[in-house]
């Protein structure tokens, strides 16, 4: 046992005495990114993190293919005949290269943020560390994957330009073919089982070709990994495994989801819209208590509303999440293109409104009174109700799930105001995929939309509250509600 | 010659695959260019492809370059079997070759599969070839001159585009919209340093020196000055353009939801000509409270739509975020000092088109048709321009008063000569918003007809603005 450490240990100091530019490139890209912080830096200098975030992105995969292709495991050289390494030993130095110049100063940077921004960091440790796991099957676990298959950077290139083009091949004509057949957004923000599948194939994969060198069947295996992510493509139950796995008892099917046409539309009057907008009351049954629905997807927000005479209208429904309120559920609705006198006309419309739906667990965080002042949101972090209108936080939202704002007053709960989360299992090309900490500003002028009523209403209201709370995705749903005699009656 | 073409085939032998993974890059992104409509998109974005063309242009070029690797002192160079002006003569015959005829073979098919004419814009294709190959071809062309291997390369670039960030950024907006002097400057050093690096091997430090420099140059403090001197002398007489706020106090604004809490600052334009437009192009806030404290918002888009023609009076906003009130402090008399950047506008001769469901042409501007919005059902213009971008203006429909949407928006000020940047030689979008559909519907039934007032840009201004 020693031997293999020590051997690793050798091998660790020799791949950072070769691989120092690569490390000093990765570390100044990280420090530059904590220097202009995304939650602190000004308007103009922000966009300097947005542009850092793929710089390190490719300055991982750089390295950590470069730390793999020292000792490249293809071919045979003569460096394997003669076999200097425990293979053993090699993919522990590799692992420990990547840990300690990668996933670390990833972790410390993540820290250091979260000093930055006022959020105490022990009480998040558990939360950041999950995060940066997360967050490897991205930014390490691709690039280790294929340097084990191949013999250096430029073999890397290839590959990635390959996958990249014919990934981008498949789902354009899968698109134009099936693309009616799911919600949009479906498969991309909810494709945990094939996350799951690729990671352990991938994991496999890496450990098979360290200890077989078996090139061949290694890219099988890692060509399986990546077909695996399209799995929930092909089968509802197999996208919802995950899901059931972590909630037994759980039963999406049961929740049914349909407007009831027996209670009166409530429109809004408020003179700042400008296009008809009314709450329609929904019926849902079989949503376990406490939990939340919302729309997801790239047609979250549009429904088809078509009038009697078969002409279609542009119409957008809110997107925050549907909670049970003091009187049932609600969804808002817009409609754009009726002209002022089609209301008048109060003619039936016809809405139709197809979506995939998210179940959300919620768990209160924190509530308290709207007041001015500054306030902690339990060990996530504070906000500060600065001016009469507007609330600025600054928090750290669970590693999986997000964290939502709302304002309640008389047993009505406001929808999300804002809603901070992680990006995690996929590559995010921006600052958030790489600080844990999120920036929430909600501003609430009097007259605009946004809030049921402003808060500078509320800090009148001694009953008005801001509640916090933790939401986690326990499931996926596809529901098509339609409402048939939809009619103005202002 | 013979040389070089030798070297030429060594290469395209050696780097088939490379070579065929561009071929097939540009072939799917001129498929997708040519499905892609405004109304009806097909497929994910058609700058994902782009960005595959340019990766894999990068990784041919680069190991082109490599292959007889110009830094460093290995055998090959002290028996010099290679002629320097056949192996440049070589590199230079696998770019035009493997990058820039099948990019001009695509554009020509894009073109005549959407019934754009070929042979009238061939002179606009070559300059857009010439336009393409200096920011898809001349980067990776000189990096890879100054570097030894793909490793190296790809550590270069991961500098240089940290620096390029870095020092392009606190200044951003106006930056974008005139930095265009700076980065041509910066492709001419490179051009220097790749003949450079070929001519004399050996002297890389000089070399590497020059692809710094060009880095950096984005970084120079003065560009606007720049921009302003250069664009200005083109018309005197935009020099005598006065702008002042028209009182000295104003009053504060709600909320703005992406900046902050506003001001609007009403201005008033003297010595404009009756037919020029003026136009923020972007303006930069300074708050001063009464205690010295300052906060700047750098430069930033402006957030009002554009004036009409003759309008002397314009209305700015300036916004300061939660952060830089907190700074100054909420609830105290801020001076507010903003400079403002404007360009002007001179209106050409309106060009009438009758409103019909038939394709036409709009001269100077480019194809368009009604069609129907799949989403509303309601009439939308769709247009496409063929190499150049089409010119700001607006279109006046003769059913509707007081309705002039704008020709396209958003413009680009970064390309020469208007030529339409990225890969796709045919820009596509759609005016006339569907709130104006029943004065559509209504000039298209009635044979009304629809006036395309283009402007020509004049000149760029900078003026300075304080208030309390």
């Amino acid at each position: 046992m020693s031997d293999i450490l020590s051997q690793a240990a050798h091998i660790f100091r020799k791949d950072t005495g070769a691989l120092w530019p690569q490390i000093s490139i990765l570390w100044a890209l990280l420090a530059l990114f904590v220097a202009y912080d995304p939650m602190l830096a000004s308007a103009a200098k922000s966009g300097i993190t947005d542009y850092c975030a793929p710089l390190i992105m490719v300055a991982c995969w750089f390295l950590c293919a470069g730390v793999v292709h020292q000792e490249a495991l293809t071919g045979n050289r003569e460096f394997w005949l003669t076999r200097p390494y425990r293979r053993d030993s090699l993919l522990l130095a590799k692992l420990l290269f990547v840990v300690t110049f990668i996933c670390l100063p990833v972790l410390i940077s993540g820290g250091v943020l979260m000093v930055r921004a006022g959020v105490p960091v022990l009480p998040n440790a558990g939360e950041l560390i999950l995060l940066s796991v997360a967050r490897s099957t991205w930014l390490i676990l691709p690039p280790f994957a294929m340097a084990c298959i191949t013999s250096g950077f430029k073999q890397v290139v290839l590959v990635v330009t390959a996958l990249v083009f014919a990934t981008t091949v498949v789902i354009d004509w899968a698109q134009s073919f099936f693309g009616a057949m799911r919600p949009a957004g479906i498969v991309e923000s909810h494709n945990v089982t094939g996350v799951l599948a690729m990671v352990a194939i991938a994991c496999i994969a890496i450990v098979f070709q360290f200890n077989r060198r078996r090139t061949v069947q290694t890219s099988g295996l890692l060509a399986c990994a990546v077909i695996a992510l399209a799995l929930p493509l092909f089968s509802d139950g197999l996208m919802a495994l995950p899901t059931r796995i972590l909630n037994p008892g759980f039963d999406p099917d049961r929740i049914q989801i349909a407007f009831d046409e027996t209670v009166p539309v409530r429109w809004d009057n408020r003179p700042t819209f400008r296009t008809p907008c009314g709450n329609l009351a929904l019926k849902i049954t079989g949503l376990p208590d406490g939990a939340t629905l919302t729309p997801f997807g790239d047609s979250g927000g549009s429904a088809q509303v078509r009038t009697a005479s078969g002409q279609d209208l542009r119409a957008s429904m809110s997107r925050g999440s549907i909670e049970k309120q003091a009187d049932g559920y609600w969804e808002n609705l817009c409609i754009f293109d009726l002209a002022q006198s089609a209301s008048e006309r109060a003619e039936p419309l016809t809405l139709r409104w197809s979506m995939g739906f998210t179940v959300q667990s919620t768990e209160s965080v924190t509530q308290f009174p709207v007041r001015q002042g500054s306030f902690a949101v339990g060990t996530s972090g504070h906000c500060e109700v600065g001016q009469p209108d507007f609330l600025m936080c600054r928090i750290a939202p669970p590693a999986f799930g997000e964290l939502s704002i709302g304002l309640e007053n008389a047993g009505y709960r406001s929808f999300s105001v804002n809603a901070a989360s992680n990006e995690y299992f996929y590559p995010a090309f921006n600052s958030a995929a790489l600080t844990p900490v999120s920036k929430e500003a909600f501003y609430s002028p009097p007259g605009e939309g946004g809030l049921p009523w402003p808060i500078e209403d509320a800090l009148s209201h001694p009953d008005a509250r801001f509640v916090f709370r933790k939401q986690r995705v326990i499931g996926v749903i596809q529901r098509e509600l339609v409402y048939r005699g939809l009619r103005f009656t202002r | 010659m013979k040389q070089a073409l030798h070297i030429f085939l060594k290469d395209v032998r050696r780097l088939w695959m490379e070579i065929a993974g561009v071929m097939l890059a540009i072939a799917y992104f001129a498929v997708l260019d040519i499905l892609y409509t405004v109304l009806r998109p097909f497929g994910t974005d058609t700058l994902i492809i782009e960005f595959i063309v340019g990766a894999s242009v990068w990784f041919l070029i680069a190991r082109a370059v490599h292959e007889e690797s110009l830094t460093g002192e290995n055998e090959f160079w002290p028996t010099r079997p290679y002629e320097r002006g056949s192996l440049l003569g070589a590199k230079i015959m696998m770019a035009v070759l493997a990058v820039a005829v099948p990019l001009f073979v695509a554009d020509c098919v894009i073109l005549s599969v959407q019934s754009l004419p070929v042979t009238e814009n061939l002179g606009g294709l070559v300059l857009r070839q010439l336009m393409t190959a200096t920011w898809l071809i001349l980067p990776p062309f000189a990096i890879a001159s100054v570097t030894r291997s793909i490793a190296e390369d790809v550590m270069v670039w991961l500098v240089a585009l940290t620096v390029a960030i870095v020092a392009y950024f606190p200044q951003s907006h106006f930056r974008a919209a005139d930095g265009k002097y700076a980065l041509a400057g910066a492709l001419a050093l490179m051009v220097i340093a790749a003949s450079r690096q070929y001519w004399r091997r050996g002297t890389t430090l000089m070399s590497r020196a020059l692809i710094a420099a060009a880095v950096l140059l984005q970084a120079l403090p003065l560009p606007e000055s720049t921009a302003l001197a250069i664009e200005g002398s083109r018309a005197p007489e935009i020099s005598n353009i006065t702008v002042t706020p028209q009182a000295p106090l104003i009053r504060t604004l709600g909320w703005n939801s992406r900046r902050g809490r506003c001001t609007a600052v009403p201005l008033s334009m003297g010595r404009a000509r009756s037919n020029w437009r003026l136009e923020v192009r972007s303006q930069n806030s300074t708050f001063e409270s009464a205690d010295g404290k300052t906060w700047n918002t750098g430069w930033l888009p402006p957030d009002q739509g554009p004036t009409r023609y003759g309008w002397t009076d314009a209305v700015i906003y300036s916004c300061i975020s939660p952060d830089g009130l907190s700074v100054l402090g909420a609830g105290t008399p801020l001076t507010l000092h903003v400079s403002v950047a404007l360009e002007i506008f001179a209106e050409n001769a309106p060009i009438s088109v009758k409103a019909t469901l038939a394709p036409f042409e709009v001269p100077g501007v480019g194809r368009c048709q009604f069609s129907t919005d799949p989403r509303s059902q309601n009439y939308m213009l769709a247009c496409k321009a063929p190499i150049w971008f089409p010119p700001p203006g607006t279109i006046e429909i003769s059913t509707a008063q007081w309705a002039y949407p704008p020709i396209s928006s958003p413009r680009y000020a970064w390309t020469p000569m208007n030529l339409l940047p990225g890969l796709s030689p045919v820009y596509k979008w759609t005016t006339i918003s569907s709130g104006l559909a029943a004065s559509i519907r209504e000039a298209i039934e009635h044979g009304g007809e629809l006036g395309f007032r283009t402007e020509t840009r004049i000149g760029l201004i900078r003026r300075e603005v304080v208030v309390k």
